[in-house]
């Protein structure tokens, strides 16, 4: 399929069943009815949360959404609260299996603990120690639920 | 609401408030003013840049943004991270924009990710010999951005 090195927009590929997005005649974005493929390296909009208050809270949809948290709390344990998950999914959608990365990062002298709230719950171990980095897979799971994986822990 | 299997390309969902492109009456993206979510599987382009030189290097932004360096080299290396603004002007990067960037490290030494004009680290910087560690890098100005070092693995 020829195209014009001044094509900006949609072009569909009859032929392939795909709709494309071009900017300036190179194709950028490929949709098909079972997935979307970016062919240029993708940026996304993250806010980096910056803690220091030594007591536990509640993590706003926003801050989750956001994508991550560095904690330099440096007195006792902390307990983080993850948001409902209504106010999640107000954010990112209702679609079932939407999905995000979260980040907490904990360079402070405690053990930080990611609790479940409403409706959110959480599979694997949530609690990050002193010195650590630990990454949660958030999902959307029904119009109203959401779960948050525990990816793993490693050093920061 | 009803959509023709047909659809090709956007449609407004009134009542949510979606934005949604359309393939062959499927919804593949769903936009809202907070956020974009891939309503089917989605993939995004990597590109692999492979080190041998055994010798400090700065990374280039398009390394960097590509998203994947692997280093087989087998003695200590500084790897110096792209000047921002290279980066910004690039990437035509808004503040907040992200992405990220994965160093894996099979050689026999240790690659310490160095600092450049206009970065701010978070985190260990160092990735030892069979590790592979993921940063997030986020664009903070035109002339700023942050690195945060977060899963760190054993290279298989």
């Amino acid at each position: 399929m020829t195209v014009s090195s001044l094509q900006k927009g949609f072009r569909y590929d009859k032929d392939n069943a795909r709709l494309s997005t071009y900017v300036n005649g190179t194709e950028v974005s490929r949709a098909t009815a079972t997935q979307v493929v970016d062919l240029v390296p993708t940026l996304a909009q993250r806010v980096a949360t910056i803690k220091t208050s030594g007591a536990g809270y509640t993590i706003t949809a926003a801050e989750l959404v956001g994508g991550f948290i560095e904690d330099t709390s440096a007195t006792g344990g902390i307990a983080a609260t993850l948001p409902a998950a209504a106010d999640v999914i107000a954010l990112v959608g209702a679609a079932v299996g939407t999905s995000f990365y979260f980040t907490y990062a904990n360079p402070g002298n405690q053990t930080v603990t990611i609790t479940a709230a409403t409706a959110f719950t959480i599979v694997g171990t949530a609690t990050i120690a002193t010195l650590n980095v630990k990454t949660f897979l958030c999902r959307v799971a029904s119009a109203t639920a959401m779960v948050a994986y525990s990816m793993g822990t490693s050093v920061y | 609401m009803a959509v023709s299997a047909r659809h090709k390309g956007w449609r407004y969902d009134v009542q949510n408030k979606y934005l949604s492109n359309y393939v062959d009456g499927t919804e593949v993206t769903r936009l809202l003013t907070t956020s974009i979510a891939d309503t089917v599987a989605a993939s995004e382009k990597k590109t692999l840049t492979t080190k041998t030189s055994a010798t400090d290097y700065t990374m280039t932004a398009a390394e960097l943004l590509g998203g994947l360096l692997r280093d087989t080299t087998s003695g200590a290396t500084a790897a110096k991270l792209p000047l921002v603004t290279d980066l910004v002007a690039l990437t035509g990067s808004a503040a907040g924009s992200s992405f990220y960037f994965t160093y894996l490290n099979p050689g026999n030494s240790t690659v310490t990710i160095t600092t450049h004009t206009g970065w701010t680290l978070h985190g260990t910087m160092a990735i030892t010999t069979a590790k592979a560690q993921t940063f997030l890098c986020i664009i903070d100005s035109a002339t700023a951005a942050s690195l945060y070092s977060m899963m760190g693995i054993l290279v298989q």
